[in-house]
């Protein structure tokens, strides 16, 4: 029989039928409206579907005192409104609380909440229910500035008195702008996990499990008419190309992007692009053993990194050079610092053979795993930088959930490369990595008695000059000691489809912070 | 037939038992310290790290810890996940309708486009369109799936806007919804598997088509459709069978990419993020389930054999 041919009429007839279920496909991909626009509805502009990577990014919890994840506030938010807010700036503005007073010790803090406040089951916002909301948060050991509290007093509707267990006062009321101060309805403190009833200016109206959040206006909110959408749909996207690819295609109208999809979507003319400057940074950061604990090794790795280059190449050129923990837009920027460390290999060269490596060096250069775009571009920059000047870094690639274990406990590697988040409340930003105590600076041998000094007095601090001045101090110790080379500060990226979306749309602060919406309408 | 099958059954519980204890012994192999990145990483407190260290019973000799996973899993209950505080077989239950979803309409596409490519093929081997057929599979097997999936995406929902790039619906809430965003990952995830198909339906063919009983068939005069629909396609389809069977099973376990390529809510997606967070109970259940999924489809096709080729009972 080989060789042979036998004629298949059944076959003609498989392969009609897979021709018939062909252009039944393409007959209900026509009917389907699959990559259709905005659904509308309800008062406002319209529904915006706002990507976002819900399987990576939402831990499942609407309730705060649950939730495990500092991404989870991009849902939360618009449901609780938080009792104070940060700026783009990062400074502090009025949300749910008008206005706020510290007591002169620092030790006591007072809310005075805007009067006729209600959340969206209809009770009311008044001084019981924040009580009672702070207290249900209390036990998400997440929340860490709720263990600051000592005790609550109500003193009348719209005032309530906070007394702190230490003073500080200007920690505890930054951290009301985050998952700390958002304040479940009393009467729904057991069942917001799965029906959130907040004071937002939008109420929850739907989950489906790893595909999407509904939320829709609600108009009592006391800002409601700067919102312009009558409802956000939360979409599961992947986060970086799946989510450029559900913009491009209309299934979604909003995302947030990475820097390497940045000249693309530029360049779309569909596309609208959001840029906004955040505290987060690149960074090299030492681990303070050799040959890291020599001033001069150091020193020269702070000449060797060519800040520029990477941000032009990591960043897409939009974000800012750092040469110092803190960006120019913070009240503790010092100009003074901005040129001590240029780039300049000869110099770098020249240390390290002061420092006795005149035959240059090896290190092991830890950076976060998992094929992330920017830190690998980063990694390999850095790479190619120090070898300018005679040091071989060898990149060891760890995965986000084990550099706490892998890199500081169990001490692999010399250096970690990679970007570090925002603290908004500034002093922070230098405490938890050279405390004492503090979990980065024990693993990383740089436990510094001066930069704990200033930062506990900062803490107490309620004068906004003098505590500026108080993070200076420390800016300039960790400059003046090379604790640390700072690359640069990150921006966010915003992308909208621009026929849909109109308005102003601004991007995040941080990756994990809400971005503001209001003033964001949907066109037609 | 039914000895054949309840022996089969009995032969699995020790197989499952060691497949348990595997499962089980991950906690050892895994690479870092579940407990501190779940006490908040680098802002974890030593007193936190010992309280998670407790809620995971990681205080507790390895093997007390095995017994009572494994009498909580014989009653259905998984454990809790770590990351999301929810029961991990209430996740999986929801899930996994998904991703049979999925599973089922890339097998359907398997079988739509590798059945008769390979039919086509093996009935005509040498011809111009068993060649075509040949160079046409290997090329489909060789293209990634995820691949296949971008350009898939590029071609359809981008540029076309013809199919939805990203998304599930259920069956249930709309039926056409539901298929319209699962063709894309359908075609992407048969395509290879096809080819595959294809290739194994053609070489068992040839080799059937050689018999003598089939030269007697032609002898007798019998249509050569009734030959080939009747006479060989049962006997060539054991290989296939095999063949359908595996791939089948590997897309209820490993559709993970092309989950996370068409945001689909599978078990792929849960697995990867679990993965991601060493969400241990969440890693441990659903290889759990997989490999009974993988056991129990292995055990089908073999009933299938004995069905086909009753000699297969009496091994």
């Amino acid at each position: 029989m080989q060789g042979g041919s036998i004629p298949m009429r059944p076959v003609g007839r498989r392969s009609r039928v897979v021709g018939l279920v062909t252009a039944l496909v393409l007959v209900l991909a026509a009917c389907s409206g699959a990559s259709g626009g905005s659904s509308g509805g309800g008062s406002g502009s319209g529904t915006l579907r706002y990507g976002y990577d819900l399987s990576a990014q939402f831990t499942d919890h609407f309730d705060p005192a649950k939730s495990t994840g500092d991404c989870d506030a991009i849902v939360l938010r618009p449901i609780y409104d938080t009792l104070i807010h940060r700026d783009a700036s990062g400074n502090l503005q009025p949300g749910l609380v008008q206005k706020w007073d510290i007591s002169s010790d620092g030790k006591t803090v007072t809310f005075h909440l805007r009067p006729g406040l209600r959340f969206q089951d209809g009770t009311a916002f008044d001084g019981n229910a924040v009580k009672n909301g702070l207290i249900h948060n209390q036990p998400n050991p997440q929340l860490t500035s709720l263990q600051l509290i000592d005790h609550i007093d109500v003193v009348d509707a719209t005032t309530v008195r906070i007394a702190l267990k230490q003073a500080a006062p200007l920690n505890f009321i930054y951290a009301m702008g985050s998952r700390d101060g958002m304040i479940v309805s009393s009467n729904s403190l057991n069942s917001a996990d799965k029906q959130p009833i907040g004071a937002g200016a939008f109420r929850f109206s739907g989950y489906q499990p790893g595909s999407k959040i509904s939320v829709t206006k609600f108009p009592e909110h006391y800002d409601a008419s700067s919102y312009k959408l009558s409802s956000i749909d939360f979409t599961q996207v992947g986060t970086g190309p799946p989510a450029v690819v559900a913009l491009k295609s209309g299934a979604v109208d909003f995302i947030r992007f990475e820097a390497e999809s940045y000249a693309g979507l530029k360049a779309s003319p569909n596309v609208g692009v959001a840029i906004q400057p955040t505290g987060a940074y690149l960074q090299f950061q030492f681990r303070f053993d050799k040959p890291f604990d020599n001033l001069k090794v150091r020193q020269a790795f702070e000449y060797a990194i060519d800040r520029k280059q990477i941000n032009d190449i990591v960043n897409a050129g939009q974000g800012e050079v750092a040469s110092q923990t803190f960006q120019k837009s913070t009240p503790v920027y010092q100009p003074s610092l901005a040129n001590v460390y240029n780039y300049d290999p000869a110099k770098a060269r020249q240390l390290l053979a002061e420092a006795g490596y005149t035959n240059g060096l090896t290190i092991e250069m830890v950076i976060p795993g998992g094929n992330i775009a920017n830190m690998e571009r980063q990694g390999a920059l850095i790479q190619q930088q120090l070898q300018a000047v005679g040091v071989t870094a060898n990149i060891t690639r760890i995965n986000g959930s084990d550099i706490a274990t892998n890199y500081y406990q169990q001490r692999k590697g010399n250096a970690f490369a990679a970007e570090r988040l925002a603290d908004p409340y500034l002093v922070n930003q230098i405490w938890n990595q050279y405390g004492k105590s503090q979990y980065i600076a024990i693993y990383s041998n740089q436990e510094r008695q001066d930069i704990t000094d200033l930062s506990n007095q900062a803490f107490a601090e309620t004068d906004a000059k003098k505590y500026a001045d108080l993070v200076k101090q420390a800016s300039n110790i960790v400059v003046d000691n090379a604790l640390e080379v700072p690359i640069a500060f990150v921006p966010q990226f915003i992308g909208y489809d621009n026929a849909k979306v109109g308005g102003t749309v601004k991007a995040q602060t941080d990756i994990c912070d809400p971005p503001d919406l209001t003033g964001v309408s949907m066109k037609g | 037939m039914t000895s054949y099958v309840a022996r089969r059954l009995l032969a699995l519980v020790p197989l499952l038992l060691l497949v348990s204890f595997a499962v089980f012994a991950l906690v050892l192999l895994i690479p870092g310290d579940p407990a501190t990145t779940i006490a908040g990483g680098t802002k974890a407190q030593p007193a936190q790290v010992e309280r998670v260290r407790h809620l995971l019973h990681e205080d507790q000799p390895f093997l007390q810890r095995y017994g009572s996973w494994l009498g909580r899993a014989v009653r259905g209950d998984l454990g809790q996940s770590i990351y999301k505080n929810r029961a991990v077989w209430a996740d999986i239950r929801a899930r996994f309708p998904v991703t049979l979803s999925l599973a089922l309409g890339a097998l359907v596409v398997t079988v739509l486009l590798g059945v008769p490519a390979g039919i086509a093929a093996g009935t005509r081997p040498g011809s111009l369109i068993d060649r075509t057929i040949t160079v046409g599979s290997s090329a489909a097997i060789a293209i990634p799936d995820f691949w296949l999936g971008m350009v898939l995406v590029v071609v359809f929902a981008v540029n076309i806007k013809a199919l939805p790039a990203i998304g599930y619906v259920p069956f249930a809430r709309n039926p056409v919804d539901w298929a319209t965003h699962l063709y894309l990952p359908w075609f992407a995830l048969g395509l290879a598997n096809a080819a595959a198909l294809a290739r194994q339906l053609r070489g068992a063919l040839i080799d059937v088509l050689e018999q003598d009983y089939i030269r007697t068939a032609d002898a007798k005069g019998l249509r050569r459709s009734v030959i080939i629909g009747k006479h060989a396609l049962k006997n060539a389809s054991i290989a296939p069978v095999t063949v359908l069977g595996l791939q089948f099973a590997y897309l209820l376990g490993g559709t993970v990419i092309i989950e996370q390529i068409f945001s689909i809510p599978g078990m792929g997606q849960y697995f990867y993020q679990a993965l991601l967070t060493k969400d241990l109970p969440v890693i441990q259940g659903m290889v759990l389930v997989v490999a009974l999924t993988f056991v129990l489809l292995n055990l089908f096709v073999d009933v299938l054999y004995a069905y086909l080729n009753p000699k297969v009972r009496l091994a």
